[in-house]
Order: C-alpha cells, then sequence, then structure tokens
C-alpha cells in the first residue's frame, strides 16, 4: 500500500509539473483574441461608446492609437472599470476586472500581464480541488488523482492563459463548495463566515456562481430535509449575508438589463442540436484530454477521434454513476447536485429554445469539476481494489494501474 | 509539440481566429491602408487585430450604422471615405459584403479576395481599379 501510494505520489508530482509548464509557456505566443481585448478594454477604464466616437471621428488610426484603449490612463481610476461594466456589460460581475485592473497596474497592461495573472490563479485551484476532496472523501488518494487531472487538462489549462474570469472562477466554486462542507461538518461562525465570504467572492466573479449555490441549497435539503434546524439555520444565514450583498449588482444589472441582452446576444444563435450534441462530447473530452477533435480535423482520423471522445465520454458516464452508486448520499448528493443545476440550467433553454452558450465550456465549470472529481474517485477506488485483489504486493497491478492513469492524465 | 498546442485547443476558443492571417497579409504590404466598418466587423476584432497589426498599417475606420452612431453620439450623417492616394495597398477587412461593395463602386474598383469570406466570418479583400 504505502509503495502504491508513493508512485502515485510521484505521479501527481510529475503531472504538476507538466501542468506548471503548459501554463507558463508561451502566455504571449496565442493572439490576443476577442473576449481578451475587451478585459484590457475594461481595466482601462474606456467604454465601448467612447471608443467609437473617438476612433470613428478621426480620418486615420495607427494600430498603436488603438492600443491606447488598451493601456493604462491616467483619467481613468477603478470606478471607471465597474462603470462601463455597468453600463454596456452588466451580464458580468466586476470583481476579476477590478482583481487584474490591479494586477496590471503593477506588472503591465500587456497581454502577457494580463494572461499571467490568470496563471498565477489558476494554479490555486490545486489546493482548492485537493481541500474539496478531503472534505468529500476519506481516502487521499482521490484529492491527488483529483490534483493531478486538474494540472494536466486541457480544459483548465486553456483557461488558465486567458485574460477572463475562467481561471478565477473554478478557483472560487471549488472554495465555496469546500468551505460549505467545513462548516457543515464544524458548525462554527468562522467556519461559515469563510463560507459567505467565499460565496460573495464567487458571485462577485460570475453571474453562474448562483447556479452553484442552488445546487448547494439543494443537497443542504436532500441531506437535512424541510426541518428547520439549527444544521439548516446556520446555513441560511451566510446564504443570506451573500444574496444580500449580491444584491446591488443585481440591482444594476436589472437596471441595464437591455445592454446585458444586446451583448449577450451572439449566444441566441440558432443551432442544430445535433451540432450541440456533438459540442459537448467535444467539450467533456477536453476537461480530460484534447484528442484534437475540431470540425478542422482530418477526416481520415476523424473516426479515431471520435472513438477516442466516445471512451472518455464512457469513462465519465461511468465515473458518476459509479459514484452515486458506491458512496454516501452525503458525498454523491453534493457532487451531483452541483453538476446537475449548472448543466441542466445551461443546457435545457439552448435545447427548447435553441442557442449555442451550452457549447462554451467555459460557463459549465461547475459541472466539469463535477466530473473530473467523479473520475478522481473512480480512479482512486479502482486503484486501491486492485492493490488489495494482490494482497498487499502491489508489485505488478499498481504499476499497471499507475501506467492506465498516466494515460487519462497525460499527453 | 508545443506548435500542436494552438490549432488543438481552437475547439474551445470562439471569435477572431481569422484575424492572424488576415494581419499578416497585411503587414506583409510596404504602405498598407485598412478600411473597415466597425458597425460590420465590431470593435472587438478593430482591437483585437491591432496587436498583431505593424506600426506602419494605417486604419481608416467608419461606423455606418445609423443605432450604433447614435449610440457613440455621433450625431452628423455617416459618409463612405474617400481613399486617399500614398498608399501602397489598401485592404477592405470585412464581415459581410455590404460595405465593401458600396466602397468598390464608389471608387470605381473591384475587390479582390485573399481570404474565403464564409457567413459570419472575418475577411480581408483588396481594392484594385477596374
Amino acid at each position: 500500500m504505502t509503495l502504491i501510494k508513493s508512485k502515485l505520489r510521484f505521479l501527481v508530482v510529475v503531472l504538476l509539473i507538466l501542468g506548471l509548464f503548459f501554463r507558463f509557456v508561451n502566455i504571449d505566443k496565442k493572439f490576443y483574441w476577442y473576449d481578451e481585448v475587451f478585459t484590457s478594454l475594461r481595466i482601462s477604464g474606456y467604454t465601448q461608446t467612447e471608443v467609437l466616437h473617438e476612433i470613428s471621428s478621426v480620418q486615420f488610426v495607427g494600430a498603436k492609437v488603438l492600443m491606447k484603449y488598451q493601456q493604462s490612463n491616467p483619467a481613468k481610476n477603478f470606478g471607471d472599470t465597474v462603470k462601463s461594466i455597468a453600463i454596456e456589460e452588466p451580464q458580468l460581475p466586476p470583481l476579476y476586472f477590478l482583481a487584474v485592473k490591479y494586477w496590471a497596474k503593477l506588472f503591465g497592461y500587456s497581454p502577457f500581464s494580463t494572461r499571467s495573472f490568470s496563471v498565477w490563479i489558476s494554479l490555486l485551484a490545486f489546493p482548492a480541488v485537493y481541500w474539496l476532496c478531503r472534505e468529500l472523501f476519506r481516502a487521499p488518494e482521490v484529492a491527488w488523482i483529483a490534483v493531478g487531472l486538474l494540472a494536466v487538462s486541457p480544459l483548465h489549462v486553456l483557461y488558465a492563459q486567458q485574460a477572463r474570469p475562467y481561471s478565477l472562477w473554478p478557483v472560487l466554486i471549488l472554495v465555496s463548495c469546500a468551505s460549505l462542507l467545513r462548516a457543515m461538518r464544524l458548525q462554527t461562525k468562522l467556519s461559515w463566515s469563510i463560507y459567505a465570504v467565499a460565496t460573495i467572492l464567487e458571485f462577485y466573479t460570475h453571474l453562474f456562481s448562483l447556479l452553484v449555490a442552488f445546487g448547494q441549497g439543494i443537497y443542504v435539503l436532500g441531506i437535512q430535509g424541510f426541518r428547520l434546524n439549527k444544521k439548516v439555520v446556520s446555513y441560511l444565514i451566510p446564504n443570506a449575508v451573500s444574496l444580500i450583498a449580491f444584491l446591488p449588482w443585481v440591482g444594476i444589472l436589472l437596471v441595464n438589463r437591455k445592454a446585458a441582452s444586446g451583448a449577450t446576444i451572439w449566444a441566441d444563435i440558432e443551432n442544430s442540436r445535433l451540432s450541440l450534441v456533438n459540442n459537448w462530447a467535444g467539450n467533456i473530452g477536453r476537461a480530460f484530454w484534447d484528442f484534437g477533435l475540431t470540425y478542422h480535423a482530418r477526416s481520415i482520423y476523424l473516426i479515431a477521434l471520435l472513438a477516442a471522445t466516445l471512451i472518455v465520454l464512457a469513462i465519465v458516464g461511468y465515473a458518476v454513476y459509479f459514484l452515486c452508486s458506491h458512496t454516501r448520499k452525503q458525498v454523491w448528493l453534493f457532487v451531483l447536485a452541483v453538476m446537475a443545476v449548472t448543466a441542466l440550467a445551461v443546457v435545457l433553454p439552448d435545447v427548447i429554445l435553441g442557442g449555442i452558450r451550452s457549447t462554451k465550456a467555459r460557463y459549465l465549470f461547475p459541472a466539469y469539476l463535477g466530473m473530473q472529481i467523479a473520475v478522481a474517485y473512480l480512479l482512486a477506488t479502482k486503484m486501491s481494489a486492485l492493490c488489495l485483489a494482490g494482497n498487499g504486493n502491489c508489485g505488478s497491478s499498481d504499476s499497471c494501474t499507475v501506467n492506465g492513469l498516466c494515460a487519462v492524465g497525460c499527453c | 509539440m508545443l506548435l500542436a498546442v494552438k490549432p488543438r485547443l481552437g475547439g474551445l476558443r470562439n471569435g477572431a481566429f481569422e484575424n492572424p492571417a488576415i494581419a499578416r497579409k497585411i503587414d506583409r504590404a510596404p504602405k498598407p491602408l485598412v478600411v473597415s466598418d466597425i458597425s460590420e466587423v465590431s470593435l472587438g476584432n478593430i482591437l483585437s487585430i491591432s496587436h498583431l497589426l505593424e506600426p506602419k498599417v494605417r486604419l481608416q475606420l467608419v461606423l455606418l450604422d445609423p443605432q450604433a452612431r447614435s449610440q457613440a453620439q455621433l450625431l452628423d450623417t455617416p459618409t463612405i471615405p474617400k481613399i486617399p492616394s500614398g498608399f501602397s495597398d489598401v485592404f477592405v477587412y470585412g464581415r459581410s459584403q455590404k460595405f465593401s461593395a458600396k466602397l468598390a463602386t464608389m471608387q470605381h474598383s473591384k475587390i479582390e479576395l485573399l481570404s474565403k469570406p464564409k457567413t459570419q466570418m472575418l475577411w480581408v479583400g483588396k481594392l484594385v481599379k477596374k
């Protein structure tokens, strides 16, 4: 057992080193895409309206002049950043943009700088997922494997390198979930306060955090029932505090809802339901391994790529089933509720009304995190089962599992 | 291996991925001018391509859509711009054919496409005298 543990630790360290390498390398070599440009615009404090007014009132602009709207401006402060988001994109809560503006004041406004903020923040996902898994499962192996899976997950690596909120958001989802489980276990004022603070930060980072909170609510309801006992009351108080703290932004969103619907109109493009399913399958696969399954893939590889993606899908599906059938209700209901609420809330409108929001992996982070945790649990359980079957002599069986794990995590 | 990362992650990205190829074509000209209707290609794409263009590139940007104009507090009526001389190449950066067609008629020129225009995709063309 100790041999397999030390081998597992070694493997996780290797995966972490690989993950660090993938996150830090070539930060500024990939081009600064549409959404990232808007991050730079927001932290400069300019509004889109101001920029449009200025650049279409002059005859020529050089590329350098356009950079002005993506850099520091002595006349604009943190308030201007909040104002420009509130007026033009109120669907985005401002916490990430304020944090990255502060970062840019220290380290510059270049794409390298704004992206490196995301890279450093993404590293916090490792202790955060470790914490959540330790709250959920007794075996530390699950937590180690989850850290390894996140380290080399193409989904996490991609968003770790983007100047957008999707590196900070998963960290706060994990912290909010872990701190809730800890508070329910300890029942102290301090632990509930930590949960409240984490949840407020999560709300102010992404609107869909409300879905995570809703999933958490279903979990508490499922465990405690409709009784208003001490545990339920102590759960309700920090949630009420978090919601009240988020009300100002909800107010801004309601007042400027026209701007929000204008800024998100791209997501309402009518799309065939079949291509939705294709996208989901590809994205779930990419949470673990990027097979390169895109529309640009050469057709001779397509069958192999499709088969590989289907295998990952089957593993994920089995892992969720395995989690639900092998763990206590306190464990499986938590993972399932957080996962399902977000997934259904994002997927159903696309299926019923049409839209492409669910094809963007970033909105479904809570669901992907749940799948990754389920797979980590499956691998950890199978590994220790193999080890026990080997009668404590883990020599041959464990190296086989470790290799299998490596295949799932690596590349 | 690292070279392979970019196209592989393409599936998760969306928007403005045509820009690098377009910018390479523009940067190749000795003294290029890029003409574009912002209401057609959108501000995000203009700002995104500005990271890729060399300092020698000049942009002549108009905002034709009346609603976008009133939002940007531009009160005068928009005009199709006159193309001044002195540029080695005049490029049109677009998303639909609306603006480029008007521009070509006015300049008694035609548009020579440099990338394949697909629906809702960004493309670049060159303005050449008929």
